[in-house]
Protein backbone atom coordinates (compact mmCIF):
# COMPACT_ATOMS: atom_id res chain seq x y z
CA UNK A 1 0.00 0.00 0.00
CA UNK A 2 1.24 3.49 -0.81
CA UNK A 3 2.30 6.22 1.60
CA UNK A 4 -0.27 8.22 0.84
CA UNK A 5 -3.02 5.68 0.27
CA UNK A 6 -1.95 4.71 4.44
CA UNK A 7 -2.31 8.26 5.27
CA UNK A 8 -5.55 8.50 3.97
CA UNK A 9 -6.70 5.52 5.31
CA UNK A 10 -5.73 6.64 8.89
CA UNK A 11 -7.31 10.25 8.10
CA UNK A 12 -10.48 9.02 7.57
CA UNK A 13 -10.17 7.22 11.01
CA UNK A 14 -9.18 10.63 12.80
CA UNK A 15 -12.41 12.15 11.82
CA UNK A 16 -14.04 9.42 13.41
CA UNK A 17 -11.64 9.53 16.41
CA UNK A 18 -12.52 13.30 16.45
CA UNK A 19 -16.28 13.05 15.83
CA UNK A 20 -15.87 10.42 19.18
CA UNK A 21 -13.77 13.67 20.91
CA UNK A 22 -15.82 16.23 20.23
CA UNK A 23 -19.02 14.59 20.96
CA UNK A 24 -18.15 13.74 24.21
CA UNK A 25 -16.81 16.64 24.99
CA UNK A 26 -19.68 18.80 24.21
CA UNK A 27 -21.77 16.26 26.31
CA UNK A 28 -19.56 15.68 28.84
CA UNK A 29 -18.84 19.50 29.81
CA UNK A 30 -22.65 20.50 30.67
CA UNK A 31 -23.32 17.30 31.95
CA UNK A 32 -21.13 17.47 34.37
CA UNK A 33 -22.05 20.45 35.99
CA UNK A 34 -25.48 18.93 37.65
CA UNK A 35 -23.73 16.23 38.50
CA UNK A 36 -20.88 17.91 40.33
CA UNK A 37 -23.83 20.27 42.23
CA UNK A 38 -25.49 16.99 42.99
CA UNK A 39 -22.17 15.52 44.61
CA UNK A 40 -22.11 18.91 46.89
CA UNK A 41 -25.93 18.72 47.35
CA UNK A 42 -26.68 19.19 51.14
CA UNK A 43 -29.32 16.56 50.62
CA UNK A 44 -28.54 12.78 50.66
CA UNK A 45 -31.20 12.01 48.46
CA UNK A 46 -28.61 13.64 45.99
CA UNK A 47 -25.61 13.14 47.03
CA UNK A 48 -25.14 9.35 47.61
CA UNK A 49 -26.27 8.79 44.10
CA UNK A 50 -24.31 11.51 42.55
CA UNK A 51 -21.26 9.74 44.58
CA UNK A 52 -22.39 6.15 43.89
CA UNK A 53 -21.98 7.41 40.16
CA UNK A 54 -18.93 8.68 39.80
CA UNK A 55 -17.55 5.77 41.89
CA UNK A 56 -18.64 3.11 39.16
CA UNK A 57 -17.98 5.10 36.58
CA UNK A 58 -14.06 6.14 38.09
CA UNK A 59 -14.31 2.43 39.52
CA UNK A 60 -14.72 0.21 36.17
CA UNK A 61 -13.01 0.40 32.87
CA UNK A 62 -14.02 2.84 30.35
CA UNK A 63 -14.21 -0.66 27.45
CA UNK A 64 -16.36 -2.55 29.76
CA UNK A 65 -18.68 0.68 29.86
CA UNK A 66 -18.77 1.01 25.95
CA UNK A 67 -19.61 -2.92 26.24
CA UNK A 68 -23.04 -2.58 28.54
CA UNK A 69 -24.58 0.40 26.31
CA UNK A 70 -23.73 -1.42 23.25
CA UNK A 71 -25.08 -4.07 24.39
CA UNK A 72 -27.08 -2.93 27.37
CA UNK A 73 -30.41 -2.66 25.47
CA UNK A 74 -30.30 -5.48 24.01
CA UNK A 75 -29.86 -8.13 26.80
CA UNK A 76 -31.49 -5.88 29.12
CA UNK A 77 -34.54 -4.30 27.77
CA UNK A 78 -34.99 -6.90 24.79
CA UNK A 79 -34.68 -3.87 22.03
CA UNK A 80 -33.05 -5.03 18.79
CA UNK A 81 -29.73 -2.98 18.17
CA UNK A 82 -29.15 -0.96 14.88
CA UNK A 83 -25.37 -1.13 13.14
CA UNK A 84 -25.97 2.31 12.94
CA UNK A 85 -26.27 2.69 17.07
CA UNK A 86 -22.59 1.03 17.44
CA UNK A 87 -21.11 5.06 17.04
CA UNK A 88 -23.60 6.13 19.74
CA UNK A 89 -23.14 3.63 21.99
CA UNK A 90 -19.40 4.58 21.73
CA UNK A 91 -20.40 8.46 22.24
CA UNK A 92 -22.73 7.85 25.08
CA UNK A 93 -20.56 5.83 26.53
CA UNK A 94 -17.50 8.02 26.93
CA UNK A 95 -19.84 11.41 27.80
CA UNK A 96 -21.07 9.00 30.74
CA UNK A 97 -17.59 8.50 31.35
CA UNK A 98 -16.13 11.37 30.95
CA UNK A 99 -18.73 13.75 33.06
CA UNK A 100 -18.19 11.58 35.85
CA UNK A 101 -14.26 12.64 36.20
CA UNK A 102 -15.48 15.96 35.25
CA UNK A 103 -17.16 16.31 37.75
CA UNK A 104 -14.83 15.27 40.29
CA UNK A 105 -12.75 18.50 38.94
CA UNK A 106 -15.27 20.70 38.81
CA UNK A 107 -15.93 20.06 42.77
CA UNK A 108 -12.77 21.00 43.48
CA UNK A 109 -12.73 24.04 41.82
CA UNK A 110 -16.22 25.43 43.06
CA UNK A 111 -14.74 24.13 47.17
CA UNK A 112 -11.16 26.05 46.02
CA UNK A 113 -13.63 29.11 46.28
CA UNK A 114 -13.66 30.95 49.43
CA UNK A 115 -16.98 30.97 50.85
CA UNK A 116 -16.66 34.87 51.64
CA UNK A 117 -16.69 35.21 47.97
CA UNK A 118 -20.69 33.87 47.76
CA UNK A 119 -21.07 36.05 51.22
CA UNK A 120 -20.13 39.07 49.63
CA UNK A 121 -22.29 38.40 46.73
CA UNK A 122 -25.31 37.82 48.78
CA UNK A 123 -25.05 40.85 51.02
CA UNK A 124 -24.55 42.77 47.47
CA UNK A 125 -28.11 41.17 46.54
CA UNK A 126 -26.98 38.49 44.19
CA UNK A 127 -29.63 35.68 43.37
CA UNK A 128 -27.52 32.81 44.10
CA UNK A 129 -27.85 32.05 40.58
CA UNK A 130 -25.93 35.55 39.51
CA UNK A 131 -23.73 34.65 42.59
CA UNK A 132 -22.97 31.21 40.62
CA UNK A 133 -22.67 32.53 37.43
CA UNK A 134 -21.00 35.89 37.63
CA UNK A 135 -18.70 35.53 40.93
CA UNK A 136 -17.59 31.96 41.58
CA UNK A 137 -17.68 30.18 37.87
CA UNK A 138 -15.57 32.33 36.38
CA UNK A 139 -12.87 31.95 39.09
CA UNK A 140 -13.22 28.15 39.16
CA UNK A 141 -12.73 27.99 34.99
CA UNK A 142 -9.66 29.77 35.24
CA UNK A 143 -8.52 27.21 37.99
CA UNK A 144 -9.85 24.02 36.70
CA UNK A 145 -8.11 24.51 33.27
CA UNK A 146 -4.92 22.55 34.11
CA UNK A 147 -6.33 19.59 34.73
CA UNK A 148 -9.30 19.87 32.27
CA UNK A 149 -6.47 19.80 29.85
CA UNK A 150 -5.31 16.50 31.37
CA UNK A 151 -8.34 15.03 30.52
CA UNK A 152 -8.97 16.31 26.87
CA UNK A 153 -5.29 15.05 26.06
CA UNK A 154 -6.18 11.58 27.52
CA UNK A 155 -9.71 11.69 25.61
CA UNK A 156 -8.26 11.41 22.40
CA UNK A 157 -6.01 8.70 23.10
CA UNK A 158 -8.91 6.72 24.75
CA UNK A 159 -11.38 7.19 21.98
CA UNK A 160 -9.12 3.71 20.80
CA UNK A 161 -11.21 1.84 22.81
CA UNK A 162 -13.66 2.56 20.43
CA UNK A 163 -12.32 -1.06 18.45
CA UNK A 164 -13.75 -2.98 21.75
CA UNK A 165 -17.53 -2.66 19.45
CA UNK A 166 -15.66 -2.35 15.96
CA UNK A 167 -16.21 1.08 15.47
CA UNK A 168 -13.48 1.73 12.86
CA UNK A 169 -11.76 4.64 13.99
CA UNK A 170 -8.18 5.24 13.75
CA UNK A 171 -6.41 3.09 15.56
CA UNK A 172 -8.52 0.38 14.02
CA UNK A 173 -7.25 1.35 10.77
CA UNK A 174 -3.70 1.32 11.96
CA UNK A 175 -3.23 -1.76 13.56
CA UNK A 176 -5.80 -3.24 10.98
CA UNK A 177 -2.83 -1.95 7.94
CA UNK A 178 0.04 -2.87 10.22
CA UNK A 179 -0.58 -6.65 10.25
CA UNK A 180 -1.68 -6.65 6.92
CA UNK A 181 1.27 -4.94 5.69
CA UNK A 182 4.09 -6.82 8.34
CA UNK A 183 4.70 -2.75 9.27
CA UNK A 184 5.49 -0.60 12.39
CA UNK A 185 4.86 2.40 10.13
CA UNK A 186 1.22 2.61 10.29
CA UNK A 187 1.77 2.57 14.20
CA UNK A 188 3.96 4.86 13.72
CA UNK A 189 1.98 7.61 11.43
CA UNK A 190 -1.35 6.96 14.20
CA UNK A 191 1.30 8.24 16.86
CA UNK A 192 1.95 10.74 14.73
CA UNK A 193 -1.51 12.24 14.01
CA UNK A 194 -2.48 11.49 18.15
CA UNK A 195 0.97 13.46 18.91
CA UNK A 196 -0.49 16.04 16.33
CA UNK A 197 -4.02 16.62 17.49
CA UNK A 198 -2.89 16.96 21.27
CA UNK A 199 0.13 19.23 20.55
CA UNK A 200 -2.80 21.33 19.13
CA UNK A 201 -5.40 20.91 22.18
CA UNK A 202 -2.67 21.38 24.83
CA UNK A 203 -2.09 24.74 22.57
CA UNK A 204 -5.27 26.07 22.61
CA UNK A 205 -5.80 25.50 26.23
CA UNK A 206 -2.57 27.14 26.64
CA UNK A 207 -3.94 30.28 24.94
CA UNK A 208 -7.14 30.12 27.30
CA UNK A 209 -5.00 29.52 30.04
CA UNK A 210 -2.74 33.39 29.00
CA UNK A 211 -6.31 34.92 28.39
CA UNK A 212 -7.55 34.46 31.86
CA UNK A 213 -4.03 35.02 33.30
CA UNK A 214 -4.89 38.96 33.70
CA UNK A 215 -5.59 38.49 37.29
CA UNK A 216 -4.62 36.27 39.99
CA UNK B 1 -35.54 58.77 65.24
CA UNK B 2 -36.24 56.08 62.96
CA UNK B 3 -35.04 52.93 63.50
CA UNK B 4 -32.76 51.38 60.85
CA UNK B 5 -31.87 47.85 62.29
CA UNK B 6 -33.73 46.17 65.16
CA UNK B 7 -32.49 42.59 66.30
CA UNK B 8 -34.78 41.26 69.21
CA UNK B 9 -33.55 38.46 71.88
CA UNK B 10 -30.95 36.84 69.47
CA UNK B 11 -30.09 33.56 69.68
CA UNK B 12 -27.68 31.50 67.88
CA UNK B 13 -26.15 28.14 68.13
CA UNK B 14 -23.36 26.62 66.41
CA UNK B 15 -24.27 22.59 67.47
CA UNK B 16 -25.05 22.50 70.96
CA UNK B 17 -22.85 25.97 71.83
CA UNK B 18 -24.67 28.99 72.38
CA UNK B 19 -22.75 31.38 70.78
CA UNK B 20 -25.34 34.29 71.30
CA UNK B 21 -27.80 34.29 74.40
CA UNK B 22 -30.82 36.38 73.58
CA UNK B 23 -28.89 39.66 72.38
CA UNK B 24 -31.17 42.66 71.14
CA UNK B 25 -29.57 45.59 69.29
CA UNK B 26 -31.31 48.84 67.65
CA UNK B 27 -29.72 51.34 65.24
CA UNK B 28 -31.59 54.58 64.62
CA UNK B 29 -30.80 56.70 61.58
CA UNK B 30 -27.42 57.89 61.26
CA UNK B 31 -26.20 55.97 64.23
CA UNK B 32 -22.80 54.53 64.58
CA UNK B 33 -22.37 51.42 66.90
CA UNK B 34 -19.62 49.74 67.66
CA UNK B 35 -19.18 46.25 68.94
CA UNK B 36 -15.85 45.49 71.08
CA UNK B 37 -15.02 42.38 72.92
CA UNK B 38 -12.52 39.40 73.41
CA UNK B 39 -12.00 36.79 70.46
CA UNK B 40 -14.90 34.20 70.40
CA UNK B 41 -17.12 36.23 72.27
CA UNK B 42 -20.17 36.47 69.46
CA UNK B 43 -19.38 39.51 67.43
CA UNK B 44 -18.66 38.61 64.86
CA UNK B 45 -21.44 36.17 64.61
CA UNK B 46 -23.75 38.87 65.99
CA UNK B 47 -22.74 40.61 62.76
CA UNK B 48 -23.27 37.75 60.29
CA UNK B 49 -26.79 37.31 61.99
CA UNK B 50 -27.79 41.22 60.97
CA UNK B 51 -26.23 40.71 57.75
CA UNK B 52 -28.34 37.50 57.22
CA UNK B 53 -25.46 35.64 56.49
CA UNK B 54 -25.79 33.29 59.31
CA UNK B 55 -29.61 32.62 61.01
CA UNK B 56 -30.54 32.75 64.25
CA UNK B 57 -32.18 29.82 66.22
CA UNK B 58 -34.18 32.37 67.62
CA UNK B 59 -35.10 36.12 67.71
CA UNK B 60 -36.30 38.73 65.82
CA UNK B 61 -34.76 40.90 62.83
CA UNK B 62 -36.42 44.18 61.30
CA UNK B 63 -34.56 45.89 58.41
CA UNK B 64 -36.52 49.89 58.42
CA UNK B 65 -39.56 48.45 59.66
CA UNK B 66 -39.74 45.49 57.38
CA UNK B 67 -39.57 42.12 59.41
CA UNK B 68 -36.47 39.29 58.13
CA UNK B 69 -37.38 36.93 61.02
CA UNK B 70 -40.42 37.29 63.38
CA UNK B 71 -39.96 36.48 66.82
CA UNK B 72 -42.40 33.65 67.67
CA UNK B 73 -42.17 30.84 70.56
CA UNK B 74 -41.44 28.17 68.06
CA UNK B 75 -38.16 30.07 67.69
CA UNK B 76 -37.49 32.58 64.76
CA UNK B 77 -39.31 32.52 61.79
CA UNK B 78 -37.16 33.95 58.73
CA UNK B 79 -39.22 35.94 55.36
CA UNK B 80 -39.00 33.71 52.27
CA UNK B 81 -36.45 34.33 50.46
CA UNK B 82 -37.62 36.93 48.16
CA UNK B 83 -38.63 39.28 51.32
CA UNK B 84 -35.09 38.56 52.26
CA UNK B 85 -33.43 39.79 49.57
CA UNK B 86 -35.29 42.74 49.46
CA UNK B 87 -33.85 43.45 53.31
CA UNK B 88 -30.62 42.63 52.15
CA UNK B 89 -30.35 45.84 49.76
CA UNK B 90 -31.18 48.00 52.52
CA UNK B 91 -27.53 47.25 53.73
CA UNK B 92 -23.85 46.85 52.87
CA UNK B 93 -21.09 44.80 54.10
CA UNK B 94 -17.49 44.73 54.75
CA UNK B 95 -15.21 42.11 55.23
CA UNK B 96 -12.59 41.71 57.62
CA UNK B 97 -10.94 39.74 54.21
CA UNK B 98 -11.88 42.15 51.65
CA UNK B 99 -13.65 39.64 49.57
CA UNK B 100 -13.03 41.48 46.64
CA UNK B 101 -14.09 39.82 43.20
CA UNK B 102 -10.30 38.60 41.63
CA UNK B 103 -11.55 38.69 38.20
CA UNK B 104 -13.09 42.09 38.06
CA UNK B 105 -10.75 45.13 37.98
CA UNK B 106 -11.66 47.89 40.61
CA UNK B 107 -14.29 49.16 38.68
CA UNK B 108 -16.46 46.42 37.36
CA UNK B 109 -16.35 45.27 40.72
CA UNK B 110 -18.15 48.70 42.20
CA UNK B 111 -20.94 48.28 38.60
CA UNK B 112 -21.52 44.65 38.34
CA UNK B 113 -23.97 44.24 41.16
CA UNK B 114 -25.83 47.93 40.27
CA UNK B 115 -25.67 46.72 36.68
CA UNK B 116 -27.35 43.17 37.15
CA UNK B 117 -29.10 43.26 40.26
CA UNK B 118 -30.28 46.92 40.15
CA UNK B 119 -30.01 47.24 36.21
CA UNK B 120 -29.08 50.40 36.08
CA UNK B 121 -27.99 51.45 32.63
CA UNK B 122 -23.93 50.40 32.88
CA UNK B 123 -22.88 54.12 31.80
CA UNK B 124 -24.83 55.20 34.87
CA UNK B 125 -23.47 52.60 36.76
CA UNK B 126 -19.89 53.46 35.57
CA UNK B 127 -20.50 57.77 36.60
CA UNK B 128 -21.49 56.69 40.18
CA UNK B 129 -18.68 53.97 40.86
CA UNK B 130 -16.08 56.39 39.20
CA UNK B 131 -17.34 58.87 41.95
CA UNK B 132 -17.29 56.54 44.63
CA UNK B 133 -13.47 55.34 43.46
CA UNK B 134 -12.70 59.31 43.45
CA UNK B 135 -14.16 59.59 47.31
CA UNK B 136 -12.18 56.57 48.41
CA UNK B 137 -8.89 58.43 47.05
CA UNK B 138 -8.61 55.73 44.32
CA UNK B 139 -9.87 57.45 40.97
CA UNK B 140 -7.05 56.41 39.51
CA UNK B 141 -7.05 52.79 40.18
CA UNK B 142 -10.58 51.83 38.35
CA UNK B 143 -8.54 49.57 35.91
CA UNK B 144 -6.45 47.73 38.86
CA UNK B 145 -7.31 44.31 40.00
CA UNK B 146 -7.39 43.27 43.36
CA UNK B 147 -4.22 41.57 43.57
CA UNK B 148 -2.53 45.14 41.96
CA UNK B 149 -3.75 46.62 44.90
CA UNK B 150 -2.60 46.87 48.37
CA UNK B 151 -4.72 46.11 51.58
CA UNK B 152 -5.63 49.17 52.51
CA UNK B 153 -6.58 50.28 48.66
CA UNK B 154 -8.36 46.90 48.70
CA UNK B 155 -10.66 47.83 51.15
CA UNK B 156 -11.53 50.94 50.07
CA UNK B 157 -12.72 50.04 47.14
CA UNK B 158 -14.56 47.51 49.34
CA UNK B 159 -16.04 50.06 51.49
CA UNK B 160 -16.79 51.98 47.47
CA UNK B 161 -18.41 48.75 46.44
CA UNK B 162 -21.24 48.44 49.40
CA UNK B 163 -21.93 52.12 48.62
CA UNK B 164 -22.44 51.54 45.46
CA UNK B 165 -25.41 49.71 46.14
CA UNK B 166 -26.69 52.78 47.88
CA UNK B 167 -27.33 50.78 51.39
CA UNK B 168 -29.60 52.34 54.24
CA UNK B 169 -26.52 51.29 56.79
CA UNK B 170 -22.98 49.34 56.69
CA UNK B 171 -21.85 46.75 58.40
CA UNK B 172 -18.13 46.31 58.81
CA UNK B 173 -16.82 42.92 60.30
CA UNK B 174 -13.38 44.17 61.53
CA UNK B 175 -12.47 46.24 58.40
CA UNK B 176 -8.84 46.84 59.26
CA UNK B 177 -7.75 43.71 61.48
CA UNK B 178 -5.84 42.57 58.17
CA UNK B 179 -4.20 46.01 57.87
CA UNK B 180 -0.89 47.77 58.87
CA UNK B 181 -1.58 51.20 60.33
CA UNK B 182 -1.14 53.29 57.96
CA UNK B 183 -4.29 51.69 55.23
CA UNK B 184 -5.77 51.34 58.81
CA UNK B 185 -5.98 55.15 59.17
CA UNK B 186 -6.78 55.24 55.45
CA UNK B 187 -9.83 53.29 56.18
CA UNK B 188 -10.93 54.58 59.32
CA UNK B 189 -11.07 58.37 58.12
CA UNK B 190 -13.13 56.69 55.14
CA UNK B 191 -15.68 55.41 57.99
CA UNK B 192 -15.44 58.56 60.04
CA UNK B 193 -16.60 60.88 56.99
CA UNK B 194 -19.71 58.26 56.12
CA UNK B 195 -20.53 58.85 59.83
CA UNK B 196 -20.09 62.61 59.63
CA UNK B 197 -22.52 62.44 56.50
CA UNK B 198 -24.87 60.48 58.45
CA UNK B 199 -24.45 56.86 57.17
CA UNK B 200 -26.25 54.17 59.89
CA UNK B 201 -22.69 51.84 60.83
CA UNK B 202 -22.54 48.54 62.99
CA UNK B 203 -18.79 48.16 63.07
CA UNK B 204 -17.17 45.38 65.08
CA UNK B 205 -13.86 46.12 65.81
CA UNK B 206 -10.52 46.27 67.67
CA UNK B 207 -9.98 49.69 67.16
CA UNK B 208 -10.84 51.22 70.69
CA UNK B 209 -9.61 54.87 69.67
CA UNK B 210 -11.34 54.83 66.90
CA UNK B 211 -14.40 53.42 68.38
CA UNK B 212 -14.36 55.91 71.43
CA UNK B 213 -13.98 58.59 68.20
CA UNK B 214 -16.22 57.64 65.82
CA UNK B 215 -18.92 55.31 67.55
CA UNK B 216 -22.13 56.93 69.29
CA UNK B 217 -22.52 53.94 71.15
CA UNK B 218 -19.91 51.61 71.85
CA UNK B 219 -21.64 47.63 73.26
CA UNK B 220 -19.39 45.76 74.73
CA UNK B 221 -20.26 42.06 74.02
CA UNK B 222 -18.86 38.41 75.93
CA UNK B 223 -19.89 35.26 75.93
CA UNK B 224 -22.87 35.89 74.14
CA UNK B 225 -24.05 38.58 75.84
CA UNK B 226 -23.93 42.01 75.94
CA UNK B 227 -22.44 43.03 79.15
CA UNK B 228 -22.28 46.65 79.04
CA UNK B 229 -23.43 49.55 76.86
CA UNK B 230 -23.39 53.00 76.49
CA UNK B 231 -21.95 56.36 75.07
CA UNK B 232 -18.32 55.29 73.55
CA UNK B 233 -16.65 58.08 75.79
CA UNK B 234 -18.58 56.55 78.99
CA UNK B 235 -17.92 52.65 78.34
CA UNK B 236 -14.19 53.07 77.20
CA UNK B 237 -13.24 55.67 79.42
CA UNK B 238 -15.19 54.81 82.49
CA UNK B 239 -16.50 51.03 81.98
CA UNK B 240 -19.12 50.27 84.90
CA UNK B 241 -18.86 45.90 84.53
CA UNK B 242 -15.85 44.56 85.68
CA UNK B 243 -15.54 42.36 82.66
CA UNK B 244 -15.38 45.28 80.14
CA UNK B 245 -12.72 46.36 82.38
CA UNK B 246 -10.55 44.12 82.68
CA UNK B 247 -10.95 43.74 78.81
CA UNK B 248 -10.03 47.17 78.32
CA UNK B 249 -7.05 47.32 80.51
CA UNK B 250 -5.37 44.31 79.30
CA UNK B 251 -6.72 45.36 75.70
CA UNK B 252 -4.25 48.98 76.43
Amino acid sequence: MAFGTMLLQLGGGMLVSVLIYVSTAVLAVPLALPLAFARMSKYRALRLPSAAYISFMRGTPLMLQILVVYFGPWYLLGIRIDFSYKLYAVIIAFALNYAAYFAEIYRAGIESIPIGQREAAQVLGYTKAQAFFRIVMPQVVKRILPPMTNEAITLIKDTSLAFAIGVMEMFTYARQIASAQKSMLPLAAAAAFYYIFNAAVAWLMGRFEKRLAYYR
Amino acid sequence: MAEILGMQNIVKRFGAREVLKGVSLALGEGEVVSVIGPSGSGKSTLLRVAALLERAEEGGLCYLGEAAAANTPQGARYAPRAALRACTMRFGMVFQSFELFPHMSALENLTNAPVHVKKLPRDEAEAKARELLARVGLADREGSYPYELSGGEKQRVCIARALAMEPKMLFFDEPTSALDPESTRGVLDIIRALAAEGMTMLVVTHEMRFARAVADRVVFLEDGEIVEQGLAAQVIDDPQNPRTRAFLTTGL
